[in-house]
């Protein structure tokens, strides 16, 4: 279950802002990551637990030092972190040796990147998932739709489920049984361990680019029913396609039956001497 | 005679299949002489040729008479049937050659004398190599060691300093120890003799020296080597392809391939079946397919979608296992894999699909004979080829990329003269059981290299050789000169233009680059023996192969080192005919005796393609 809670954003990266303070202000990188760089460019404990704002009242969160005038000259720390705006683009601005200087945020790298847009507007959300993993994501990000349920191709030796593209997502989880068995970006994914005689149910769960999961799809049951087998081929080649005398010719059994995982394949000969290879399908043939 | 084979082949469930063949027996003996020289797909310049920073042998002139000579160790049986030298231009008359059975190891071993043979009336000239054969091949023993030998009457002979002092040399089933020393004396390596009142005798004084003598032998095998023709992928049910040559271009994405069809690429190398882009991109437009399959975790999930779509089942020509199993031993990329691993790979993928052939692309360390931080950790010289020889026994076919005609390479050492050398290797790591096929960049990451003429002769110094398939590295990794591009030669009009050419040009040929070698040409002299930029010893040799097919003979010939030469033919086969050379609106007319001679100055590595009724 995802706790969510808002601050009000900025144009930096948000984990880029927060590990950039984290780095430069040398805080205890054990501390939760609810320790927030805020859009006033201080750090900030959030309470994770307080109910979610949205939106929140406009100027509630603006940056207080609007241009790099504005920043304090005094009373300054080494490592304090400062937003500031000029000209409606803003840097991450930190204090070192008494001066300020444009802090690496973010587009090329350089401190001072005029190509930095940002919306100090923005809200942003924080959603725990349940490996205590935690993610913010524009407050605005809506998880996706429920999947339909897959369509299912049986074959024996695999389930091939295939499904409509849910709104939103940008990855899909495929459960069997109740049971998270892969994660993909396709719509389609095959079960390859499958046991003949065996009936699953799947169930498809979206998720968008941050994470957010969907409801689970409706279940669709797959019975791999043992009599879908087809038997298999065999078709005899040798080369040179004569034994020639004295010599010895290879003798492949050739098949092709993705039903089954292991064919078994055996060959026997009148005459010549058969022995077998470290190949399962061929042989060697040595004339009489 | 006939066989009756029955197969079954059975499949968890219990359901069956049968089939049945009456195979023929008789025909032609079944046994085939392997044959292996020591030094002859050296590619490695450096130890063998190099002398102080100037390629090339190193002429000695001494003041008495010497026996210079290389000791070798046999892995198993083989018979010793000659070799060669490379005569100083002063050496002159009669040069006798010795082979001796080697007795005791270390210090102080001596040799028996088993066999000899002159080379009478040797002129002094610029030098260079001469082939000597005993008068019967010897029957030599697994891990026994002899000693081949020559005596410079005159003193004047080749050496180079830098060989057989570094590690082992083993080339299957040569090994040669390396030079040793201790306080108690010197030992393997090679060995020499003042010879001047004592003669022909057995040398005693070690060096690691390397007197330019190469060491020929053979031995039987009775099961079939691959030697020509396309009725070899008829093993396989869905093996066969319907071109005429394989043309192919190593693991392009999916966009590309409409245009690489478009200029006549007929196979990809690489890319995988679980890619959707693929299965599209080659429905659209059709060419063979050999997707990659090098884990057995992939093997289902890449069959079955095979399975699944008829067209892309019509394609699928075989599984590509490995790209450069010898570079790599990073576990990022999977680690060191063994050729176990490729065995078990095999047999889950033939347990699936056994209708398909395997094929895997070596990297350069086998045609170099060194080791990737000699992987696994430790290996030595002789276990590093026994994997090599296991990777390429696996497989159904063979191929190796080693890049060497840019100038970063042929600037140096390197160059298209090593494209035969890599493809020969490639055929004797599997002793001649498999096709090869040759791999030629097509870009670099050298502004406007290789151009597209070294790409034509690097292609026909693989297909003289008897490659069985070209396949182009068109892969360009970006630096601070070149912008990255995995399609380069779609976007470079001369190269691509080239390619297409070459494209069609082997489609053509076909046939005739199937047939066997018909070994037409009885001798072949190259006027420049001085020239390039190797020393001045080298000079331009030939690289030849002649082929019939379809009622035409051919001969392919170029030149196989830096710089210009005459080369006159002898083909008795071509006496008295008119001989095409195509692509080029000329024609030369071997006299009576089949003799004629050709320019070939047109930039280094000229190639002549010539063709006759009959």
């Amino acid at each position: 279950m995802a706790v969510v809670m808002n601050m009000r954003g900025h144009a930096v990266p948000l984990t880029t802002g927060l590990l950039a303070a984290r780095q430069t202000r040398n805080v205890d990188t054990t501390l939760p990551l609810e320790q927030m760089l805020l859009g006033d460019g201080t750090l900030a404990i959030v309470d994770t637990t307080a109910a979610p704002v949205a939106p929140a009242p406009a100027g509630d969160w603006r940056p207080t030092v609007q241009t790099v005038g504005d920043l304090p000259q005094t009373g300054n720390t080494d490592g304090d972190v400062r937003l500031v705006r000029g000209e409606g683009i803003p840097y991450v601005w930190q204090a070192a040796g008494g001066q300020w200087a444009p802090l690496v945020i973010a587009g090329d790298g350089a401190g001072g990147d005029t190509a930095v847009t940002v919306d100090t507007n923005q809200l942003f959300r924080r959603i725990v998932f349940a490996d205590g993993t935690d993610k913010w994501i524009p407050f605005s990000a809506q998880p996706p739709a429920t999947p339909a349920a897959p369509a299912v191709a049986i074959r024996l030796s695999s389930v091939k489920l295939t499904w409509p593209a849910a709104s939103g997502a940008s990855s899909y989880a495929i459960f069997r049984d109740g049971s998270r068995i892969a994660t993909t970006s396709s719509r389609v994914y095959r079960d390859i361990n499958v046991t003949a005689g065996s009936t699953y149910s799947y169930r498809v769960q979206a998720a968008d680019s941050y994470g957010q999961p969907s409801p689970l799809s409706p279940v669709t049951a797959a019975f791999v029913d043992p009599a879908i087998n087809a038997a298999p081929t065999a078709d005899i080649r040798v080369w040179p396609t004569t034994v020639p005398t004295g010599g010895t010719a290879i003798v492949r059994v050739n098949s092709f039956d993705v039903d089954v995982h292991t064919l078994a394949f055996q060959l026997d000969a009148d005459a010549g001497q058969l022995a077998p290879t470290d190949d399962p399908s061929v042989w060697t043939l040595s004339s009489t | 005679m006939t066989i009756n084979a029955t197969a079954h082949v059975t499949d968890p469930l219990g359901l069956t299949a049968t089939d049945t063949l009456a195979i023929p027996e008789g025909g032609p003996a079944g046994i085939t002489a392997v044959r292996r020289s020591l030094l002859g797909t050296r590619v490695i310049w450096g130890p063998v040729i190099d002398q102080g920073g100037v390629l090339g042998p190193t002429v000695q002139a001494d003041a008495q008479a010497r026996v210079l000579s290389v000791f070798f160790k046999l892995q198993w049986d083989a018979r010793i049937t000659g070799g060669r030298f490379y005569k100083a231009p002063l050496l002159a008359g009669d040069v006798e050659f010795k082979l001796w059975e080697v007795t005791g190891t270390g210090i102080g071993v001596t040799g028996t004398q088993i066999a000899a043979v002159t080379l009478p009336g040797l002129a002094a000239d610029q030098g260079g190599e001469h082939a000597f054969t005993f008068p019967t091949p010897i029957a030599g023993a697994a891990g026994k060691t002899y000693a081949v030998t020559y005596l410079a009457q005159s003193g004047d002979y080749v050496a180079s300093d830098w060989v057989w002092h570094a590690m082992d040399w083993v080339n299957p089933p040569f090994e040669v120890p390396m030079f040793k020393e201790s306080s108690q004396g010197r030992w393997d390596g090679s060995a020499w003799i003042n010879a001047t009142d004592i003669g022909h005798v057995f040398p005693t004084q070690h060096f690691a020296r390397n007197y330019y003598i190469d060491v020929d032998v053979e031995w039987d095998v009775t099961t079939p080597r691959y030697r020509a023709g396309r009725s070899y992928y008829d093993q396989w049910s869905n093996g066969q392809s319907p071109n005429q040559f394989p043309v192919g271009v190593f693991f392009f994405d999916p966009p590309y391939t409409a245009d690489y069809a478009s200029i006549g690429i007929n196979t990809l190398i690489g890319g995988t079946p679980a890619d959707q882009g693929y299965f599209d991109a080659l429905k659209a437009s059709p060419m063979d397919w050999w997707p990659t399959l090098d884990r057995q975790s992939m093997v289902i999930e890449t069959l079955t979608p095979i399975a699944e779509d008829p067209e892309i089942a019509a394609i699928v020509r075989g599984y590509f296992l490995g790209d450069e199993p010898d570079m790599i031993a990073s576990p990022d990329w999977g680690g060191w894999r063994s050729p176990q691993y490729f065995r078990d790979l095999k047999a889950a993928i033939r347990r699936i699909d056994s209708s398909r052939p395997t094929m895997m692309n070596l990297g350069k360390w086998p045609p170099l004979n060194m080791s990737f931080a000699w992987q696994p950790g430790g290996a030595t010289p002789q276990q590093v080829n026994q994997y090599w020889r296991g990777y390429a026994d696996v497989v159904d076919v063979l191929s190796c990329d080693f890049y060497n005609m840019t100038s970063d390479q042929a600037g140096g050492i390197y160059g298209i003269w090593t494209y035969p050398r890599i493809t020969r290797r490639m055929m004797d790591l599997n002793d001649g059981k498999t096709p090869v096929w040759g791999y030629v960049e097509t870009t670099a990451q050298i502004p406007d290299e290789p151009a597209p003429e070294q790409v034509y002769r690097a292609t026909w110094a693989h297909l003289i050789e008897g490659a069985k398939g070209i396949v182009f590295f068109d892969h360009r990794f970006g630096d601070s000169d070149v912008n990255q591009d995995f399609a380069a030669l779609l976007h470079d009009p001369p190269m691509r233009a080239m390619v297409q050419a070459i494209a069609a040009q082997l489609q053509t040929l076909g046939a005739a680059l199937f047939a066997p070698d018909a070994a037409l040409v009885s001798s072949v002299d190259s006027s420049n023996r001085t020239a390039g930029p190797y020393g001045g010893t080298r000079g331009v040799p030939m690289h030849y192969t002649t082929r019939v097919a379809g009622g035409t003979t051919y001969l392919f010939a170029m030149s196989i080192r830096p710089g210009s030469t005459t080369a006159t033919f002898t083909v008795p086969a071509a006496a008295g005919k008119t001989l095409t050379v195509i692509g080029e609106s000329r024609t030369v007319t071997a006299n009576g005796s089949g003799v004629f001679t050709d320019d070939f100055a047109d930039g280094d590595y000229t190639v002549h393609l010539y063709s006759w009724a009959g």
